[in-house]
């Protein structure tokens, strides 16, 4: 490559000038599929590896997948058996909750220009298909124009209305964010968080209901929820649940120093009920310099990490059951509780991960100056374990909402179960690749949001931040 | 200022072990109010160990220390007590890279010794003033010079208002040209009647400040001397080759 560069020697050093790159697209394609001959060969082979197998899979759902099997189970694929006539209450949540994303992104995210051209071009797809499918309406099945207007049109005007409202909210709530956080940036941060704390409740009540039949929100039993709502309501109340008991079992698990408050007992203390107050809270603070919660939260974070979820699930659907006598705890609660306890073991992991990244210094400096263990945890060492943890926090987070799938083997009808149960009807036997490849589609697109979402939070951080020392 | 008869700092007989390794040999010593000490020894003789056990960033195995007439012992409130009188710099700066330098400043001051946080502010203000950098307070200490990082340190430590200053080896970090603007700082808090006990390598500060030099080698005080008899005159030959080495490059 140096030959291509005029000799500098002897002029001075401000005008030499740097060489050119060479730019384009062809130039692109040399530097990095076609550098050496073997990467050649590579490139044509993955080529043509790849384009073969996604044409024979374009070539399955144009001329011969009959994706009818979505749209006709499509509510129930969505939300179960949860009554037709009180889902405007999930509509609502939904609303909520993308609004309150918008905004949060408007606040602490960026966005690209190629994320807003991804949205319009969605939309656009979402609205142009179904119109381009009147004017195709008689082409023959198993064509590129049957394909559209039998196949993917309704499917298309089923979520042409969805779509645009929640794009809608989404960009409305990025507005405000973006206003908001022009008039007063550290206020509407705090109060968006405030929302959230606020509204995660709210749409639990709104989900289940409180009040009899006749009420305002007549209570849905869980039996009742189903498909996506499930999926959605399993891994949201998880991953709520199982962050702060990881951070516990993470603190517990780096606990035990050796320092002891002693009770200086004055004399006929016992006849004191505070001084009883005195030695009890004494020997509680004592207690997190046991070796006995250390290793507690050792046990409790190497059993659970020892065994599959699945176990968990049985334990949790046949077990826990059979020892209280009755069915009284509810198995969707039950499954909540299986997932928390048992993905809290892997969140405490990832925290004592971030908390061993830190240098020690950061602790001395935190004692040097008088702060107490909590407050150097609070303030100090905790927050910057956390911001070294998201990745694989998020990571954590994404395998968790897939894991809500594993629910399907202990009967209750999250999105895979349902697909199952539509499965064994007789009119859709044999469809399982069309509903199969929705389900993962449907996975995908949330597991990207959130893997997206995760790092506009890690670039929020300015890089002077992550910097450590 | 100068009372000889009142020590602030009371070690004797002070051992330490990390394993077999014993890292102090019976350390005895008294600071003065308002005295000035610079330790300084070869590498591993146990100079930062020591100072690190008066805050109790390490815990010693015999003997006792008595900070401001309070013994050390495993009460986390003697500790906490100790620790609020003693202000401490660190050769990694150890600042807090995910808050501003003025919240590093304000934090101890707001959750220890309970100050508004306004008055903090006001407080943490001057002190940057005081070390030369009140233009940094709202950046983070990732945006700033090694000497820079080093005063906020020093500001940070003194925002609590301590008695006591440890300096553990503060400019061994730094580049040579940023070494000054540190060390400035620190002749200036020496002239201002602070306690100081001072781990470095920088054998002319050490002359020009210290009100007495500490010799430390394998885990001892080898030789406690004025620092015009330490340079001049070293009474013992292990400080002679020290010196020899140090001043010689």
């Amino acid at each position: 490559m140096t030959t291509a560069i005029a000799p500098a020697e002897g002029a001075p050093a401000s005008q030499v000038k740097r060489p050119v790159i060479e730019r384009g697209v062809l130039a692109w394609l040399r530097r990095n599929l076609f550098r050496t001959p073997f990467d050649a060969a590579l490139t044509v082979i993955l080529v043509a590896v790849g384009g073969s197998l996604l044409a024979q899979f374009l070539e399955w759902s144009i001329a011969q997948a009959d994706w009818t099997v979505i749209t006709t189970n499509f509510r129930i694929l969505m939300q179960g058996t949860y009554p037709a006539e009180q889902g405007h209450r999930l509509g609502l949540s939904v609303v909520l909750i993308t609004l309150l994303a918008g905004v949060s992104w408007g606040i602490w995210g960026k966005l690209f220009r190629a994320t807003a051209f991804a949205f319009v071009g969605g939309v656009l797809i979402f609205v142009l298909v179904p119109l381009a499918a009147e004017s195709l309406a008689d082409s023959p099945r198993g064509t590129f124009g049957g394909y559209v207007s039998g196949q993917l049109a309704p499917l298309f005007s089923l979520l042409r209305d969805p779509v645009l409202l929640l794009v809608g909210c989404l960009l409305i709530g990025y507005g405000l964010g973006r206003f908001a956080k022009q008039i007063d940036r550290k206020r509407a941060g705090r109060y968006t968080l405030i929302a959230w704390f606020i509204s995660i409740p709210i749409c639990f009540v709104l989900v289940r209901g409180f009040s009899d039949a006749d009420g305002i929100l007549p209570v849905v039993p869980t039996s009742r929820w189903g498909g996506l709502l499930l999926t959605f309501m399993l891994a949201f109340v998880a991953i709520v649940a199982c962050f702060p008991l990881g951070i516990l079992l993470a603190l517990g698990r780096m606990s035990g120093g050796t320092r002891k408050l002693t009770f200086k007992a004055p004399p006929r203390w016992w006849l004191n009920p505070l001084q009883w107050l005195r030695a009890l809270s004494i020997w509680w603070r004592n207690l997190g310099n046991y070796p006995i919660i250390k290793l507690l939260c050792i046990i409790y974070i190497e059993f659970l990490r020892g065994v599959p979820l699945v176990t968990v699930f049985f334990t949790a659907n046949l077990i826990v059951p059979l020892a209280l006598g009755d069915n009284s705890i509810d198995a969707v609660v039950r499954a909540m509780v299986a997932l928390t306890l048992f993905e809290a073991a892997y969140i405490a992991e990832i925290v004592r991960g971030g908390l061993q990244a830190l240098p020690p210094g950061q602790l001395e400096a935190a004692k040097a100056l008088g702060l107490s263990p909590v407050q150097a945890t609070l303030f100090i060492t905790l927050p910057q374990a956390l911001r070294i943890a998201i990745p694989p926090l998020v990571g954590q987070f994404i395998t968790m909402f897939k894991d809500t799938s594993l629910v399907a083997i202990i009967g209750l009808t999250e999105l895979l179960g349902v697909s199952r149960a539509v499965l064994a009807q007789s009119e859709f036997i044999g469809r399982h690749r069309e509903l199969y490849v929705f389900v993962a589609i449907v996975y995908f697109v949330f597991s990207y949001g959130m893997s997206y979402a995760a790092r506009q939070l890690e670039r929020s951080g300015s890089g002077a931040i992550r910097k450590i020392g | 200022m100068t009372k000889q008869d009142d020590p602030i700092i009371i070690v004797r007989d002070v051992h330490k072990w990390y394993g077999d390794f014993h890292a102090l040999r019976g350390i005895s010593m008294e600071v003065s109010r308002g005295e000035v000490v610079v330790i300084c020894g070869p590498s591993g003789s146990g100079k930062s160990t020591f100072i690190r056990t008066i805050n109790r960033l390490e815990e010693h195995d015999r003997g006792e220390i008595i900070v401001n007439g309070i013994r050390l012992t495993n009460d986390v409130r003697n500790i906490a007590a100790i620790r609020s009188e003693i202000g401490m710099v660190f050769q990694q700066f150890n600042l807090f890279p995910h808050l501003t330098v003025l919240q590093n400043i304000t934090l101890a001051p707001i959750w220890v010794r309970k100050r508004p946080r306004r008055e903090a502010e006001r407080i943490a203000y001057e002190l940057l003033e005081r070390v030369k950098i009140p233009e940094q307070a709202h950046k983070y200490p990732g945006q700033l010079s090694g000497g820079q990082q080093q005063r906020v340190a020093i500001a940070r430590a003194l925002a609590m208002q301590p008695k006591i200053m440890l300096f553990d080896e503060p400019t061994s970090a730094l580049d040579p040209e940023m070494i000054k603007e540190v060390l400035d700082v620190m002749r200036e808090l020496a002239r201002s009647g602070l306690t100081m006990i001072v781990v470095t390598h920088e054998m002319g500060f050490a002359r020009e400040v210290a009100d007495r030099i500490v010799f430390f080698d394998h885990g001892e005080i080898v030789e406690e001397n004025t620092p015009d008899g330490f340079f001049q005159a070293p009474k013992t030959e292990r400080a002679k080759q020290f010196l020899a080495k140090v001043l010689s490059h």
